[in-house]
């Protein structure tokens, strides 16, 4: 069994250490560190904020780690910003704006239409803007120990990547990337590009709050822009036995080579209104699901694969290097074998109720002879029922709508009465 | 993207009314009716029991419904039986074995292994038998039409049975068919037994559903891999931590043209034999508001599980003939 084929060609920065000197020096280095290498990568600067001067001008202000360092408590407030455009013409909003030194604010607009607030030093605005992260921890609050982030870039700069670690725990994972729209996805989808956020928490396959699980903001998943909405997407993957996918084992049936790694991995919506399958993902695997080691920086095959979020974590593609998760972290090497999704879903309706047969002349109905008052008992499958026109309303029943027939002036009509005597006309003929 | 294209071309015997006059006439009638619609599709009679002669010989022997009724109490009791061979050589056994006439026993040698016992009117053994059914097939109401539905492709690899009473599944829904194997390991023939209830014949990865593991007499099936049997339980992609999350609206997604139909793989959590064991030709989940024997447009596929008109359940959904209106009681 072999190694995932992985689908895109990724330019990895891998262990890009920030020596802890404080929340919000880490976090300036991490927000600059990114733009920095999305910009070096085919992603082009639509305009940015040192906290002092903001204009959607193209020019990259982030000079230095300390322009990238002014937070805002709100997105009305001064602050560092800026906003990349990728080759799906999709926007990236990157905004140090949080109530506190370890928070930002991570948004996308699919359709690039970020512009400037009216206070150019606020953040930017899109009127389809989706944001992946706000409010809540990016780099985690413990004022010590340095944290270690990696990102991902496709050849094509449409897809991209990162997450950071601190003391071999993943804290977040986040990034806008192309989908790969399923064949079944028939609503315009386009660009066909995801926003996600994860906690390190949920960085995880099965379970209630992993992957597999349904969209939560700030937490797990990510958005879409579908039908003219923003919508939440959770994951989809093959799942057997009630119990998983064998993420401990290495699975005998396979030849004992390594543990399943399942993907890539697939998403899909329950919003109300826009509910389907949506798409797979690039370059997303299941990883190994226990272990010694929390896994944490675990690679497979020749460093060519990397797992974060722990046991039962997430794999994606590495560089070959030797995983750096912060301090206390150890990068073990795991065995795995690509294990391909099932074969894709297909759609049907069935007809209800009229292609079956089903015998009324069996205890459906009361055999009272024909021409006397028939009940019906429920059955199903009943493609006619022939009502014989009553000369008279019967005389209204406790606890009973009755349906029946009469001719009236010639037409013959059904009417149902109801247990208070009223009779309503339902249609005629 | 519209309904599944069947990947094997099935023969479909539908609506085999057993008018009900005692458990034993029906479950002779039943047994005879399988045997014949197997026979007629390419499956050889390996050997058979009337009750009172018997032998692996290839001389089928259940002339009527009344040979094929001698129930045995056990399997060391004279009882009507019949191996057939299938177009993998594996050998499917069934035989009147039971406690009460609405019992018998289904079960399978993935070699081909079957000979006559010791007696040759007890039930026939395989050194690689697979039992896959020993309790009740036609339940035990004494009243009422029994009514089954058997299905074979047109290699004689597959086979499936399910038996209707009063518009629900009753008895096994059971079969031995070829899976497209996932395994690196010796798995020939690559073929599995199953036999589900009707309470456990619906789509879902909770307990109870097709997506669960074995469990005897009730659910999943067996193979033999790695000269060992190998119990095996179901398995699909699975979205939003549900395996039910759109199968009872029409996703707006996919424009609304129906329920998702996903393909059904099988698995093992045996011990020293795990993994993925192969993807199930021609089974999808149904949808899950369906009521058992719904079809889906042009008839080409149909809805058997738990769904009743009192209560519509998801079930799974089979290959159909295009035309037959299927009879449910």
């Amino acid at each position: 069994m072999a190694a995932p084929t992985i689908q895109k060609t990724w330019t990895i920065t891998a262990n890009n250490s920030i020596a802890f000197v404080s929340l919000n020096d880490t976090m300036g280095n991490y927000l600059k560190g990114m733009a920095d290498f999305l910009l070096a990568h085919g992603y082009t600067c639509k305009g940015s904020c040192d906290g002092v001067t903001g204009a959607m001008d193209g020019v990259n202000r982030w000079t230095t780690v300390l322009k990238a360092s002014v937070r805002g408590a709100t997105t009305s407030t001064a602050q560092s910003w800026m906003v990349v455009t990728d080759a799906n013409a999709c926007d990236i909003c990157l905004a140090y704006q949080g109530a506190s030194d370890d928070i930002a604010r991570f948004a996308f607009s699919p359709g690039g239409l970020y512009v400037v607030a009216g206070t150019t030093t606020f953040t930017p605005t899109a009127t389809d803007e989706a944001v992946i992260m706000t409010g809540v921890t990016v780099i985690n609050a413990t004022a010590s120990s340095d944290r270690v982030w990696a990102g991902w870039v496709d050849s094509a700069s449409k897809l991209c990547r990162f997450l950071i670690n601190r003391a071999a725990v993943t804290i977040t994972a986040w990034g806008v990337e192309l989908l790969n729209t399923r064949a079944s996805m028939t609503q315009t989808f386009s660009p066909a590009v995801w926003g996600f956020g994860f906690s390190g928490a949920n960085f995880f396959y099965t379970g209630a709050t992993a992957f597999l699980a349904n969209y939560s903001a700030n937490v797990r998943g990510g958005l879409i822009r579908v039908m003219g909405a923003n919508i939440g997407l959770g994951g989809g993957a093959p799942f057997f036995l009630s119990a998983g996918v064998w993420g401990n084992v290495q699975t005998e049936l396979q030849g004992s080579v390594g543990y399943p790694m399942w993907g890539p991995l697939s998403v899909g919506s329950s919003n109300a209104s826009r509910q389907g399958v949506v798409a797979d993902t690039y370059d997303w695997w299941s990883g190994r699901n226990g272990g010694a080691s929390s896994n944490v920086g675990d690679t497979y095959f020749t460093k060519t694969f990397v797992q974060f979020g722990g046991s039962d974590g997430l794999v994606w593609p590495w560089d070959g290097s030797t995983p750096n998760v912060g301090t206390g972290g150890a990068s073990a090497a795991q065995n795995g074998y690509a294990q391909a999704n099932s074969p894709a879903e297909s759609y049907g309706q069935p007809t209800s109720g009229n292609t079956m047969y089903v015998p009324l002349a069996r205890s459906a109905v009361t055999p009272t002879g024909p021409s006397a008052i028939k009940t019906l008992a429920r059955r199903p499958g009943i493609q006619v029922v022939r009502l014989q026109a009553l000369s008279a309303d019967p005389a209204a029943e406790s606890g009973k709508v009755l349906l029946y027939t009469r001719t009236i002036s010639g037409q013959q009509v059904l009417f149902c009465r109801l247990p208070d005597g009223t009779v309503y006309q339902v249609g005629a003929g | 993207m519209t309904l599944p294209v069947a990947q094997k071309i099935w023969t479909i015997s539908a609506n085999n009314r057993i008018t009900f006059v005692s458990l034993n006439d029906t479950m002779g009638q039943l047994l005879k009716g399988w045997a014949d619609f197997l026979l007629a599709h390419g499956y050889t009679c390996k050997g058979s029991s009337n009750g009172a002669a018997a032998a692996m010989d290839g001389v089928n022997r259940w002339a009527t419904a009344a040979n094929a009724a001698t129930r045995g109490a056990n399997t060391v009791t004279a009882n009507s039986w019949m191996v057939l061979t299938d177009g993998n050589s594996a050998n499917i056994c069934l035989s009147y074995v039971g406690a009460s006439d609405d019992i018998a026993r289904i079960a399978f040698s993935p070699a081909g292994s079957y000979v006559v016992a010791g007696t040759a009117t007890f039930t026939p053994t395989a050194t690689d038998e697979q039992v896959l059914w020993t309790v009740s097939v036609i339940g035990t109401t004494t009243s009422l039409d029994r009514i089954w539905f058997g299905w074979v492709d047109s290699t004689s690899k597959l086979c499936r049975f399910l038996i209707l009473r009063d518009s629900a599944l009753i008895g096994p829904v059971w079969g031995v068919e070829l899976v497209s194997s996932r395994v690196t390991v010796a798995f020939s023939p690559a073929i599995w037994g199953f036999a589900y209830n009707n309470a456990n014949f619906c789509w879902g990865s909770g307990a109870g559903a097709v997506l669960s593991d074995f469990a005897a007499n009730t659910r999943g099936g067996k193979t033999r891999i790695n000269s060992v049997s190998v119990n095996v339980g179901g398995g699909a992609e699975v979205f939003l931590n549900s395996a039910t999350g759109w199968q009872s609206i029409k996703p707006e997604l996919q424009k609304a043209i129906g329920a998702p139909m996903f393909p059904m793989s099988i698995g093992s959590a045996v011990a020293s034999n795990q993994g993925p064991v192969g993807d199930l030709f021609d089974w999808y989940s149904g949808q899950g508001t369906a009521i058992c024997g719904n079809t889906y447009p042009n008839m080409s596929w149909i809805e058997f599980g738990i769904g009743t008109q009192a209560s519509p359940g998801q079930g799974i959904a089979w290959p159909w003939d295009g035309s037959t209106i299927a009879q449910v009681a």
